[in-house]
């Protein structure tokens, strides 16, 4: 080992004999500290807060299981909330398939392409609230553009954000467009990805269309897949944005989400325990989610 | 290449995707199509009910000045863009030293550090909402100023940030990292003149993916500012609808500029976007 | 005899110093705006202060309504301006009983109280002490199309029941009724305020707020059950559960509806056509035995008890309290003055509802300062809901109900 040419070895200093083992700790800390701070630290105070009763003024009221108690067993509101969740998760787990398919449409060569597939991107770059604010007006009962089309082709108009049936649904619609963009770019780039051989050899047997997509693309587009799914799940349950600008939750809170519901026990009712306790609940449904999903995923994984 | 190329069809076919493809586009966006027109349409326009049809006269010049002339829509626009690029920046020189550490060294705690950062990914903002909330008005006082948002996107987004270096320094041979050390080279010298100038490619793929998510943000946009001075175009622009319930004009004008950014850094950074957002994709 | 002397200077000369210093302060205005010529107004009010105290200065910073009421909480519990815009009543006891606002009392000198009367005196005060100052309310009418009205043979209500019957005839003449926009649902909430006031009174209507009745009451069930009569004849507009109240008021402002509840911020968005064939009227009467009240929430102006500078904040607070003060800044917003001895400004509508509005017995403060922020966000989407499925009334009143045990636990 060629030694240092600093001559300062009468008293050699900590840092130089025991840089390698503790530069790590250094080079980890800024981002444990911010991270520690800002995440790990309040998703432990929001448990704690949870436990209470507090309207962020007065006192803070130690209550124990009570607001969890209320959550399940007085409050309609939260399990529309859920049952809206759980309708965004099962449509958002559509979104990996529309975007598939997008990305078989799309997957030829040439520079408008590159510009085509580009402008299909689009929706996903933009942000939700403006995506809210867009599909708002579209789907407005007086003067949306939806209601104009089917005017013009001699149907009956309908009121989708108006209705409580159907209000969830129209804006997961609109949470569609740009998550089903995004899986479409996980599929275009994973199909430049696959084996041109692979899909040679089988088209020199005669395999084509279907079989030859189910038996052989598919197979090799799994880690567009998983990510596709991962992505969609977390998407669905960040619904906040676009519930928050084209309802508000309504009509009469038939639109909710936990995650939007939350914010409303928070800064309108002033429920900050009560609030606490509607996203712990959300934040258990997403690690059901993920623990589900890396069940599935890691014996596969191991192939 | 799968479908097959097209190239090999027939000529009639070709044409015949093509058009479909735009058509479908056309389709695709229309919603951004429509906001982009009625951003340029007139009051009477919109007073007489005209509210799809091509305009009667276009007012471009004079909505877009009248966005900037009747609301703080320019100091929105400031505050998105120096806590945007600030908190990227931070977020990633602390994920690629974090990453860095968890990649190319073991130490006790490493592989429980990194499932740290993995997990926090999934945490949802709400859990977060109270918490951090009271931090920013008590212990650490930046309450209704950018740095509140600046120092919870630098801290949120380095979890991901973090992974995602570290998964590519991972990559990067140990050889280089090896003789290095053995020419006497000390460890902080090897981080800034051997894995920095390798981790680029890596760097701009996040450049463009954060810049993305943290200019889009409204939650906390909404949580932890209050006043216009500190307030980004995303909460910006909502509170905007209310002062502009019916001059819908303004509000696709002022949807379409606070859409632009995050767009023109995709456009200009394509390549390194997609390789950020399918990182993984192809490397299981 | 020249060093006394030029002691004396040098004497007079650092009092003076000193006594500038210590009444040069700032004075820091959080202003919540509903609106560019409510901005003025401020301005105004600010900039004419200013002139007449040259050594305080006014530092004003505008928020929103939304985000004043968001962001006040906390500026209370930590380091706030010194002059806050809020609400009377209620919504003001709420900071009151924590101690968060400055007792203000030395400024109501018994010619200020004398000035104001005992309804705006006592909105603000607590337990006998004064803790803010109003500076405006709005009042609420049932404003109409009178055109649309002639048109169909319809005259203005003297009973609920002309009002019920009438929505037949607009019907059968392809008229909307009643203009709606419930998406922020606090409009559906002044119809419930006044059917309860009118049927019911104000000492029982404030016993609901306060929590010393059920919401499952049967008087509250008789209000629904009139209620429930316009929903019958179909008086409200369609799919008003995703319009904003002004996108509803578009619907009379093209002639299509022919009235709408609403307070008298409604003027400023009539349209040059609509206007001039816009009239007032009162909410007509259900039980003509019972005292009339109106709806009349008050604006106010406090200074949190944390404030920095509290001797020029009061004198701040003070001057807005003035008459031709409060005259000059509802020329710039056309807002009614709280102080009584100001003139309301030249607007024939603001005049028209305020002069309805006057004499009354009694004056709520609107639900959603009436009563805890649990009960009443729980409240308004029951009536939204209520408005679309009155089938629902018993869970939607259980469901109210039992957020008032919840913020009332007695």
């Amino acid at each position: 080992m060629v030694s240092n040419v600093s001559t300062n070895t009468f008293a050699p200093s900590l840092w130089k004999r025991y840089q390698r083992r503790l530069a790590p700790p250094l080079f980890v800390a800024p981002a444990l500290i911010m991270f520690g701070i800002f995440v790990i630290w309040p998703v432990l105070e929001s448990l704690w807060l949870s436990l209470h009763d507090w309207d962020g003024i007065g006192e803070n009221r130690f209550v124990g299981l009570d607001n969890y108690v209320e959550l399940f067993r007085d409050d309609p509101v939260f399990w529309t909330a859920l049952k809206n969740n759980i309708y965004w998760l099962v449509a958002f787990l559509f979104a990996p398939a529309f975007g598939l398919a997008l990305a078989l449409f799309l997957n030829q060569a040439g520079l408008a392409m590159r510009f085509v597939k580009s402008l299909y991107f689009m929706p996903f770059v933009i942000s939700q609230v403006v995506v809210g604010l867009m599909f708002g007006w579209f789907f407005n009962a007086e003067f949306g553009l939806l209601n104009h089309i089917l005017t013009a082709l001699d149907l009956p108009k309908i009121a989708l954000l108006e209705d409580e049936r159907f209000s969830t649904f129209a804006i997961i619609a609109a949470g569609l467009w740009p998550q089903v963009a995004y899986c479409m770019i996980l599929y275009l780039t994973g199909l430049t990805a696959i084996n041109p051989e692979l899909i040679e050899a089988a088209r020199m047997e005669g395999v084509k269309g279907w079989k030859l997509l189910w038996h052989i693309v598919l197979p090799q587009l799994l880690p567009a897949t998983s990510i596709a799914v991962i992505v969609s799940v977390v998407g669905a349950l960040r619904s906040f944005d676009l519930v928050s600008v084209m309802t508000g939750g309504g009509p009469y809170d038939s639109s909710t989400v936990l995650a939007y519901y939350m914010y409303e026990q928070t800064f309108g009712a002033l429920r900050i325990g009560y609030g606490a306790a509607i996203a712990t609940c959300l934040f258990l449904l997403m690690d059901v989610c993920v623990v589900i999903y890396l069940l599935r995923s890691l014996p596969s994984n191991k192939r | 290449m799968f479908p097959a190329p097209i190239t090999n069809a027939s000529a009639k076919a070709r044409a015949g995707y093509h058009i479909a493809v735009w058509i479908g586009l056309i389709i695709w966006i229309l919603p951004i199509i429509a906001v982009a027109l009625t951003s340029i349409r007139s009051v009477q326009d919109l007073n007489a009910g005209n509210y799809w049809g091509w305009p009667t006269e276009t007012m471009f010049v004079e909505n877009y000045r009248k966005v900037f002339t009747s609301s703080p829509m320019l100091r929105f626009l400031l505050n998105s863009t120096v806590i945007t690029l600030v908190s990227v920046c931070g977020a990633i020189a602390l994920a690629t030293m974090a990453g860095f550490a968890l990649s190319k060294y073991r130490f006790p705690g490493s592989t429980a550090l990194l499932a740290l950062f993995i997990t926090g990914n999934f945490v949802p903002f709400q859990m977060l909402m109270i918490p951090v909330r009271d931090l920013s008005i008590h212990i650490i006082p930046v309450y209704d100023t950018i740095w509140a948002l600046i120092l919870f996107h630098i801290a949120f987004q380095t979890g991901f940030c973090t992974l995602f270096m570290r998964n590519f320094i991972a990559e990067l041979p140990d050889e280089l990292i090896e003789a290095a050390r053995v020419e006497g080279v000390g460890e902080f010298k090897i981080f800034w003149h051997v894995i920095v100038p390798l981790v680029r490619p890596a760097m701009a793929a996040l450049f463009v993916l954060v810049f993305t998510f943290v200019w889009n943000d409204f939650f906390w946009s909404l949580v932890l500012v209050q006043s216009d001075s500190a307030r980004p175009v995303t909460a910006g622009l909502q509170a905007l609808r209310e002062t502009w319930t019916t001059t819908w004009h303004l509000v696709s004008a002022g949807s379409l500029l606070a859409a632009m950014p995050p767009v023109i850094v995709f456009f200009l950074m394509q390549r390194q976007f997609i390789a950020g957002l399918t990182f993984g994709a192809t490397k299981g | 005899m020249k060093l006394s002397h030029s002691l004396a200077c040098l004497l007079l000369g650092t009092s003076a110093l000193a006594a500038s210093s210590a009444f040069a302060g700032t004075v820091v205005l959080n202003a919540s705006v509903a609106s560019a010529p409510d901005r003025d107004a401020v301005n105004g009010a600010v900039a004419s202060f200013e002139k007449a105290n040259p050594d305080i200065k006014v530092e004003v910073n505008f928020y929103d309504e939304e985000s004043n009421k968001t962001a006040i909480r906390n500026w209370l519990t930590t380091s706030p301006p010194d002059i806050i815009k809020w609400y009377a009543g209620n919504k003001m006891a709420q900071f009151v009983k924590p101690g968060l606002l400055a007792d203000v009392s030395d400024i109501w000198t018994p010619q200020v109280k004398a000035e104001f009367g005992p309804g705006m005196v006592d909105s603000i005060s607590v337990d006998g002490k004064q803790y803010g100052m109003p500076t405006s309310y709005s009042t609420w009418a049932i404003y109409y199309r009178k055109d649309v009205f002639a048109a169909a043979g319809v005259a203005p209500f003297k009973t609920f029941d002309d009002l019920v019957a009438s929505c037949k005839v607009f019907r059968a003449k392809g008229i909307t009724p009643v203009a709606l926009g419930s998406k922020a649902p606090w409009p559906l909430a002044g119809w419930f305020d006044y059917i309860d006031l009118r049927q019911n009174g104000y000492a029982f209507h404030m016993d609901l707020m306060n929590g010393k009745v059920s919401w499952t009451d049967d008087k509250v069930k008789t209000v629904f059950a009139d209620w429930k009569k316009m929903v019958d004849a179909n008086c409200f507009a369609e799919n008003h559960t995703n319009l904003a109240w002004r996108e509803g008021l578009a619907m009379m402002n093209q002639g299509q509806a022919a009235m709408m509840l609403m307070g008298n911020y409604l003027i400023d968005s009539l349209t040059p056509e609509s206007e001039p064939v816009t009239e007032a009227m009162s909410f007509p009467t259900i039980d003509p035995t019972v005292p009339r009240a109106e709806d009349a929430p008050i604006e106010t102006y406090h200074i949190p008890a944390k404030a920095k500078n509290i001797p020029d904040a009061k004198k701040f607070l003070a001057y807005l309290g003035q008459a031709d003060v409060q005259m000059q800044m509802t020329q710039a917003y056309h807002i009614l003055p709280a102080n009584p001895k100001a003139k309301p400004p030249e607007n024939r509508l603001l005049q028209e509802s305020a002069s309805l509005a006057s004499g009354a017995q009694s004056y709520a403060q609107f639900i959603d300062r009436d009563t805890a922020d649990a009960v009443s966000t729980i409240a308004m989407t029951g009536f939204q809901e209520f408005l679309v499925h009155p089938d629902r009334l018993g869970r939607i009143l259980q469901n109210i109900d039992r957020a008032a045990k919840r913020a009332y636990p007695n």
